[in-house]
């Protein structure tokens, strides 16, 4: 559904991604992890048309979005990181406005933003004029104007800054439902939890560039891997990290040869990375080798 | 072609939905005039019978002068929703919509024009109704004549909202412009009675042709053959300045707003 190959985007002179490549299927959800300014912002809005590409192409649909605006423009629902809602209209009259706006018609129109009320929780609040929410109300209300007719792509940037957990849940379940449905999802945050929650395909964007991607055990496999805590009462050293693939497959071995040598254990504990341990790795190993 | 109109209707709407919560400026600029022309008819009648410029009752100068003021500053209404979609940033996000920029603009400006000539149209309805106006000549030609104007107004508003980068740059130069264009145009009193030194950049202004053409109907008895300099004028300028504003208008580029 979005394809984007070789992508640079320069602010002046100020390089804000270079050379990004990615691949998002229908139905596939793609977390975009990065810390601030490493791009993210910056490639939901090139691929949304708000900001020019120096170098790269971006498809949506199979369709590139330089000489094809309108009709990539159809095919998605975006929900900017800053917020952008009319605040003297009701919940239901943003979402109607919208829709109508997104080129959603008639009928079809009606049910979609039932639909969306429901399954962002604003069905209680559809009469209330949006100035009236609460900073989280406006948040749901902000990306349910995205979702309102359940565009083929789905660009989130930070959906969830300022959502109570029970939303942030109810979010992340549409999210899956979209996606389920065929929708596929760009997905922006700096919630890591959330990615393992939608057990997303994940990019982590660092300095402009794609530092790492893939799903989320195979990072945690190469980028950050297990390890095995050997705990010694017999003397120096108390205790080795050992890091291991295959925690289950490998430890009777270690045991054996520890044994072997005469060592008495204390205890063994194992260490599994996250995919946060993985992006700490991802992005410190980059500021490394850049200082 | 079908779709187009479609977009422009769907933006409209949006935009009229948006405007009608707050339409006390709107009707403020509308009785504002209204209140002018009772408290100064009497002046005007006084000032063109001992000018002996033309006769009636004063409301001849009074209400298409005041009329046309008010519309120019009822073209911040153009400018104002402009600048309050980038204090919401909604601006920026519906450059993620499926619609050109150019129907975006068209759509903004449509409900301004609409409520401009709404506000002319209550006005000299007023004037002929509650004031005594006696229109001399054709009703067709003086509402070609307001009808223009009204595009003009909204036109010059664009081109306005384009330069300014700021809201509060934006008040100041409608504002000052509306001033300046009324006292010179022959708005608040007849050019004939400004310093000679200063007459001859009246029709620089392009409210001078609008109060040239409305009071060649209502004194004169003009019908449209007559009107046509002013109608061309008004055109011409609207369409310049139209045209300059959605250039020099950067879609891309931030204004900064009250929020």
């Amino acid at each position: 559904m979005l394809q984007i190959a070789d992508l640079e985007v320069h602010y002046g002179t100020h390089p804000a991604l270079l050379g990004v490549s990615l691949v998002v299927g229908r139905g596939q959800v793609v977390g975009l992890l990065g810390r601030n300014g490493a791009g993210k912002s910056t490639l939901v809005n090139a691929v949304a048309g708000l900001v020019k590409p120096s170098r790269g192409s971006i498809l949506v649909g199979g369709l590139d979005v330089r000489g094809n605006a309108r009709a990539t423009s159809a095919m998605m629902g975006v929900s900017p990181q800053e917020l952008a809602i009319y605040p003297p209209l009701t919940v239901t009259e943003n979402l109607v406005g919208w829709a109508a706006l997104a080129g959603v018609g008639g009928r079809q129109r009606r049910l979609a933003v039932r639909e969306v009320l429901e399954a962002m929780g604003l069905d209680r609040l559809a009469d209330r004029p949006a100035h009236l929410l609460s900073g989280g109300e406006q948040r749901r209300l902000h990306c349910a104007m995205a979702m309102v007719g359940r565009p083929p792509l789905l660009m989130l940037d930070e959906p969830t800054v300022g959502v109570d957990p029970p939303s942030r849940r109810a979010l992340l379940d549409y999210v899956g439902t979209l996606a389920s449905a065929g929708t596929a999802v760009l997905y922006s945050t700096h919630y890591l939890t959330e990615i393992e929650q939608l057990g997303a395909y994940t990019v982590i964007l660092h300095r402009g560039r794609v530092a790492a991607c893939g799903d989320i055990d195979s990072l945690v496999r190469d980028f950050s891997g297990t390890t095995v805590e050997i705990a010694f009462s017999d003397g120096s050293p108390p205790s080795v990290r050992i890091p291991v693939a295959d925690p289950d497959g490998e430890l009777p071995g270690i045991i054996a040869g520890l044994h072997g040598q005469g060592r008495a254990l204390a205890g063994i504990t194992v260490h599994r990375s996250s995919l946060e341990d993985v992006f700490f790795r991802v992005t410190a190993e980059k500021e490394l080798v850049r200082g | 072609m079908a779709e187009t109109f479609g977009t422009l209707g769907c933006v409209v709407r949006h935009e009229w939905r948006l405007q009608r919560r707050d339409l006390v400026r709107a009707f403020m600029l509308t009785v504002m005039p209204v209140v002018l022309v009772l408290v100064l008819t009497p002046t005007y009648r006084q000032i063109l019978q001992l000018t002996g410029l033309y006769g009636g009752n004063g409301s001849e100068q009074a209400v298409p002068g005041f009329a046309i003021m008010f519309a120019m500053f009822m073209g911040g209404e153009f400018g104002l929703p402009f600048f309050r979609d980038f204090g919401w940033r909604t601006w920026q996000r519906t450059r993620t919509l499926p619609i050109p920029v150019p129907i975006l603009v068209a759509g903004k400006l449509l409900v301004p024009l609409l409520l401009v000539l709404t506000q002319l149209a209550a006005i000299f309805a007023v004037g002929v109704a509650v004031f005594g106006m006696h229109v001399a000549g054709s009703v067709v030609a003086l509402a070609a004549v307001l009808a223009v104007f009204g595009a003009n107004v909204v036109a010059v508003s664009l081109l306005v909202t384009a330069l300014c980068p700021t809201v509060a740059q934006f008040n100041a130069v409608n504002n000052i412009l509306t001033l300046v264009f009324a006292g010179l145009g022959g708005a608040l009193v007849p050019v004939a009675l400004l310093p000679t030194w200063l007459q001859p950049l009246a029709p620089a202004a392009p409210s001078y042709w609008a109060v040239l053409g409305c009071q060649k109907v209502i004194v004169e008895g003009s019908g449209l053959s007559q009107v046509w300099p002013s109608v061309a004028v008004l055109g011409g300028v609207a369409l310049a300045a139209g045209t300059a504003g959605a250039l020099l208008l950067r879609p891309d580029r931030g204004k900064e707003s009250w929020g």
